[in-house]
């Protein structure tokens, strides 16, 4: 049951990652274009992955027997969540401005802070996928 | 896209061991089986297609989450399996949200830190 569950999960995000990388037309109604699209995916995964995550320690603090608290207690996905955490943390406040600014001109720059918050969260998303197996 | 497969077909092949073993009726798992393999298809078909996401996927993702919320009507399977049968559900809830892409990033807020 963990296993099922664990690759379900890896699934999902595995899912999330595809669709950060291959974003297309028709783009979501909060990006103005491709870009903007691949970065919020992002940092949508990671909000998913990070509260699911809290979520689940919580389950496991109020009931240990639960077949999934192996798997919160992993001390690799532990530092996984941590690491996606520090990054949303970055990105996620960075991403409201950086879409606020591109209303205004198409052409504002992603700032870099956005862009390497991004990339760490797409990185450890990829890395779920092994450690949640 | 292999990764994408591998986890794809470990799921699937998973299924038949996870469902009898915990006795939930098997016209429930066939159902999750099936639409299980035309998630695969999609996605597969999405991929060749360029990556975007297309109505077809999100409609066998809605299929899928509607096979597991099913299975949790039985009543007669063990409450702990319904609860892991519940949290897959959800998680499925939430990529086709993901991959609606229904949610603003910017509205999202930052959580607490990670303990």
């Amino acid at each position: 049951m963990k296993r099922i569950l664990s690759l379900t999960a890896a699934l999902l995000v595995t899912l999330c990652i595809v669709g950060c990388k291959t974003v297309t037309a028709p783009l979501p109604a909060w990006a103005p274009n491709a870009q903007v699209a691949i970065a919020g995916q992002a940092i949508d995964s990671a909000y998913s992955t990070i509260t699911g995550y809290e979520k689940d320690q919580a389950d496991c603090a109020a009931q240990p027997t639960l077949t999934k608290c192996p798997g919160v207690s992993n001390p690799a996905i532990h530092a996984a969540v941590q690491k996606m955490q520090q990054a949303y943390a970055i990105a996620q406040p960075e991403f409201k401005q950086w879409q606020a600014a591109i209303q205004a001109n198409p052409n504002a720059v992603e700032p870099a802070n956005l862009s390497a918050a991004v990339s760490t969260i797409q990185t450890v998303l990829s890395q779920w996928s092994t450690l949640a197996k | 896209m292999s990764l994408l497969l591998q986890i794809l077909l470990g799921v699937v092949g998973t299924l038949p061991s996870f469902l009898s073993s915990e006795g939930v009726i098997s016209s429930a798992y066939s159902n999750l089986f099936s639409a299980s393999i035309a998630a695969i298809a999609a996605i597969i078909a999405d991929i060749k297609g360029g990556g975007s996401a297309s109505s077809e996927t999100q409609a066998v993702l809605v299929a899928l989450q509607g096979e597991y919320a099913a299975i949790q009507q039985n009543t007669s399977a063990d409450p702990n399996v319904i609860g892991d049968i519940a949290e897959v559900s959800n998680l499925i809830g939430d990529a086709i949200s993901g991959w609606n892409g229904d949610v603003d990033p910017s509205t999202l807020p930052v959580p607490p830190e990670v303990l």
